[in-house]
C-alpha cells in the first residue's frame, strides 16, 4: 500500500511540473516562422507527462481504495527513502558544495571526505577510525588535486588558499 | 578498409594508448567485480580523467573499461555468488556452484577463456560490419535520423521493467530536461528564467554522473555501517584445472552463445543483461546433460559469458555507425564521445576515421588485456571485492564533483548534479526505471533536431517522414515494436494477474 501511496504522490509532482512546463510553453517566442516552432517540443513533452501522470495516479488510488485486485506483499516490497543518515550525506554534500567556492577544493574536499568517511563508518568504530579518515581525506584531496591540476590543467577553486 | 585497420593498429601502438588501455581495463574490471558498482559508473568516473587526454587515448581508456567492466562482473559471480553486473547474472548460476565444489580455478578459466574469444569475435565481426552499415547510414537524412529516434524512443517500453506508465514517464522526464537551454535549429530560449547557466541547458556529464553515481552514493546512506565493511568470507579462487580438450568441447556453445550475445547487443534498449540469461536458456536446451545445469555445469558458466562480452561489439556496432546508444553503458560512452568533439554515425568514418579504426583496435587489446589481467591477478581481484565501501563511496563523489566541474570549469554543473541526482534517486527508490531517462535525454534532442530540420527541407510538409523508404520502414518497425511490447506486456500482466 506504501508503494501506492507514493505512486500518487509521484504523479501529482510529475503532473505540476508537466503543467509548469506547458504553461511557460506559451512564452517561448520563435525567431524564425517555422511549421513547427521551439515551444511544439515542450507542448507534447509536458502533454504526455500530464497524461501518463494521471493514470499513474488513478491506478495507485484504484489500488489504495480497493477497485483493482489487491497488491500483494511482493509487490509491495520499497525500501527506506528518506532516513536520517541519508539526511545527513545530502547534507554533508550540500556543505561541500556550498563550501567549495569559498574554501577552495583541497579544504572543502578534505572536509567533506573526513564528514563523509565518518557517516559511514559505524559509532564504536569512531575512536579507533577518526585519525585514519582524517589522514585519508586530506591524502585524496591533495592527490586529486595534484593530478587533476597538474596532470588535467583543471582550474580548481582555490578559495582562501588563493 | 584494411589501410584504415592498419593507421589505427599504427595509433594503439604506443604506450600513451597502451597505458591507457591497461588501465581502462583494470579500472572497468575492478568496477565490474565489485557488486553495486557498474561499468556505467566507471566510465562516468573515468570521463574526467580524459580532459586533458587526446581523442584516441581517451577512447582507448574508455574501450578498455567497457572491455573490463562487462568481464569482471564474473569475479564476484563465481567467487562469492553475487554477480558484479547485470552481465554476469546468469554465471552465478554455475560458477558459484563449481566454486562451492572446489572446482573455483577452473570457472574462472572457463569464463576467461569465453570471454577472450568472444570479445574478439565480437570485435572482428564489428570491423567488418560497421564500415558496411556506415556506407549505408551514409544515405540518411534528418528524416530517416528521426525515425530512427522515434524507434529507440519505442525502445523504453522494453525498458519499463515493471510499470509500463513509469517506463514512459522516466523517459519523458529524460526528455523533458533536454528542453532547458537554447532550442535546436533556432537558437531560442527555453526554460532558462533569464540565468546564463541554463543558457546551455544540462551538461550530459553532471547528468549521467548524477543518474549513476549520486544515486548509488545516497543510496548507500540507507547501509548499516557495519555491513559496509564487506566481509566477504574466505574466498578461495583455487581448484580444478581446465584441460584444452574441455574447453574445446565448449566450442559449439561458445560460438551460438557469442552471435547471441552479439545479435541482442546490437538490438537497442535489450543488453548484456538479457543476453547472457538467454545464451543460459539455450545453452540448458540444447545441452546433453541439461540436469547438470545450476550444479557446476561448464557449460552454462561458458554460455553467458560469452554472450555477454560478445554483445560489447555488437553494443558498439549500432552506436558508432547510426549514433544511437542502445543501453545505459553506450549512452555513457556516447557522452564520452561527444565530450572529445566526436560525433557517432556515418561521417565519424570519413572525418575520424584513424578515431574509429583505433577505437576497434583498442578493443581487441582491450581483451587480450582482460584474459592476462584476470589470468594472473585473480588474487588482487578478491583483495579488491573487501574494500570497504564507507571509504569507497565518499572518494567516487569527489571524482564525481571533478567530472561534473571540469566538464565546463563551472560550479553550476555541480550543483545540477546534486539536484539531478536527488531526482535520480527518489526516482530509483519509486521504481521508476533509470535506462529510459538516459535514453529519453540522450535521443530527445536527436528526434526533435532532425523533425525540426526536416520539415525545414520539405517547406513544412510531414511527407518525407512517411514516404521516404528508409524513414517509413524505421517507423513502420517502431510501431510494430511498440504494439510487439505492448501486447507482451499486458501478457505480463494478466500473467500476474493470474
Amino acid at each position: 500500500m506504501r508503494e501506492k501511496k507514493l505512486d500518487l504522490y509521484a504523479a501529482v509532482v510529475i503532473f505540476l511540473a508537466g503543467a509548469f512546463i506547458y504553461a511557460n510553453s506559451f512564452s517561448i517566442s520563435s525567431l524564425t516562422n517555422m511549421t513547427i516552432g521551439p515551444d511544439f517540443m515542450p507542448k507534447l513533452i509536458s502533454g504526455g507527462m500530464m497524461v501518463l501522470s494521471l493514470i499513474l495516479g488513478i491506478n495507485a488510488a484504484r489500488a489504495m481504495w480497493g477497485k483493482s485486485p489487491a497488491v500483494t506483499n511482493e509487490e509491495d516490497k520499497i525500501g527506506p527513502i528518506v532516513s536520517r543518515r541519508f539526511l545527513a550525506t545530502v547534507l554533508v554534500v550540500f556543505g561541500y558544495f556550498l563550501l567549495l567556492k569559498p574554501l577552495g577544493y583541497l579544504i572543502a574536499t578534505a572536509l567533506y571526505g573526513f564528514f563523509h568517511f565518518m557517516l559511514l563508518t559505524s559509532r564504536e568504530d569512531w575512536k579507533k577510525k577518526w585519525i585514519f579518515c582524517l589522514i585519508l581525506a586530506a591524502v585524496v584531496s591533495a592527490g586529486t588535486y595534484y593530478i587533476f591540476r597538474n596532470g588535467f590543467n583543471l582550474m580548481l577553486p582555490e578559495g582562501i588558499l588563493k | 578498409m584494411l589501410n584504415q585497420f592498419i593507421t589505427g593498429l599504427e595509433c594503439v601502438a604506443h604506450v600513451n594508448v597502451l597505458v591507457p588501455i591497461f588501465l581502462g581495463v583494470l579500472f572497468g574490471m575492478i568496477m565490474g567485480a565489485l557488486p553495486g558498482l557498474s561499468t556505467t559508473m566507471a566510465i562516468a568516473l573515468a570521463l574526467p580523467l580524459t580532459f586533458g587526454m587526446d581523442k584516441i587515448p581517451a577512447m582507448a581508456l574508455f574501450m578498455g573499461i567497457f572491455t573490463g567492466g562487462v568481464a569482471g562482473g564474473m569475479v564476484s559471480a563465481i567467487l562469492i555468488g553475487v554477480p558484479g553486473t547485470p552481465a554476469a547474472v546468469a554465471t552465478c548460476f554455475d560458477g558459484a556452484p563449481m566454486a562451492k565444489k572446489g572446482q573455483a580455478a577452473k570457472a574462472i578459466a572457463a569464463s576467461n577463456w569465453a570471454a577472450l574469444i568472444s570479445g574478439l569475435l565480437g570485435t572482428l565481426v564489428l570491423i567488418f560490419l560497421a564500415p558496411t552499415l556506415a556506407n549505408y547510414a551514409l544515405k540518411f537524412s534528418s528524416f530517416e535520423y528521426f525515425s530512427i529516434g522515434i524507434f529507440s524512443l519505442t525502445l523504453i517500453i522494453t525498458l519499463a521493467e515493471e510499470s509500463l506508465v513509469k517506463g514512459l514517464l522516466s523517459g519523458l522526464i529524460g526528455v523533458a530536461l533536454t528542453l532547458v537551454g537554447t532550442a535546436p535549429i533556432d537558437s531560442t530560449p527555453r526554460y532558462t528564467f533569464g540565468s546564463t547557466s541554463l543558457q546551455a541547458g544540462f551538461g550530459t556529464l553532471p547528468f549521467l554522473i548524477a543518474i549513476f553515481a549520486m544515486v548509488a552514493i545516497l543510496d548507500i546512506a540507507h547501509q548499516d555501517p557495519k555491513s559496509l565493511k564487506r566481509d566477504i568470507g574466505e574466498v578461495h579462487a583455487e581448484g580444478g584445472k581446465l584441460t584444452v580438450g574441455e574447453m574445446l568441447g565448449q566450442t559449439w556453445n561458445l560460438l551460438r552463445s557469442s552471435v547471441i550475445g552479439f545479435c541482442i547487443g546490437i538490438l537497442p534498449g535489450i543488453g548484456a543483461g538479457t543476453s547472457n540469461i538467454l545464451a543460459y536458456m539455450t545453452a540448458k536446451n540444447q545441452s546433453k546433460h541439461p540436469e547438470e545445469f545450476g550444479k557446476g555445469s561448464l557449460e552454462g558458466v561458458v554460455a553467458p559469458q560469452a554472450a555477454g562480452c560478445a554483445g560489447t561489439g555488437g553494443a558498439l556496432t549500432i552506436l558508432m555507425t547510426v549514433g544511437v546508444p542502445g543501453d545505459a553503458i553506450t549512452a555513457m560512452l556516447l557522452g564520452g564521445l561527444i565530450l572529445h568533439g566526436l560525433t557517432p554515425g556515418p561521417l565519424m568514418f570519413l572525418t575520424n576515421g584513424d578515431v574509429v579504426y583505433s577505437i576497434f583496435v583498442s578493443l581487441l587489446v582491450a581483451n587480450i588485456v582482460m584474459f592476462l589481467l584476470m589470468k594472473f591477478g585473480t588474487r588482487l581481484f578478491i583483495k579488491v571485492l573487501s574494500v570497504p565501501a564507507n571509504y569507497l563511496y565518499p572518494i567516487i563523489l569527489i571524482l564525481c564533483v571533478l567530472g561534473a566541474f571540469g566538464e565546463r570549469n563551472n560550479l553550476f554543473d555541480v550543483w545540477c548534479m546534486l539536484g539531478l541526482g536527488l531526482i535520480a534517486y527518489f526516482m530509483n527508490k519509486l521504481k521508476f526505471p533509470t535506462t529510459p531517462i538516459i535514453l529519453g535525454f540522450i535521443i530527445g534532442s536527436m528526434v526533435e533536431t532532425n523533425l525540426r530540420r526536416g520539415l525545414m527541407q520539405s517547406d513544412g510538409s510531414f511527407l518525407p517522414f512517411f514516404t521516404r523508404p528508409l524513414s517509413a520502414i524505421f517507423l513502420v518497425v517502431a510501431l510494430l515494436s511498440l504494439v510487439w511490447s505492448l501486447y507482451r506486456y499486458v501478457q505480463k500482466k494478466k500473467m500476474r494477474t493470474v
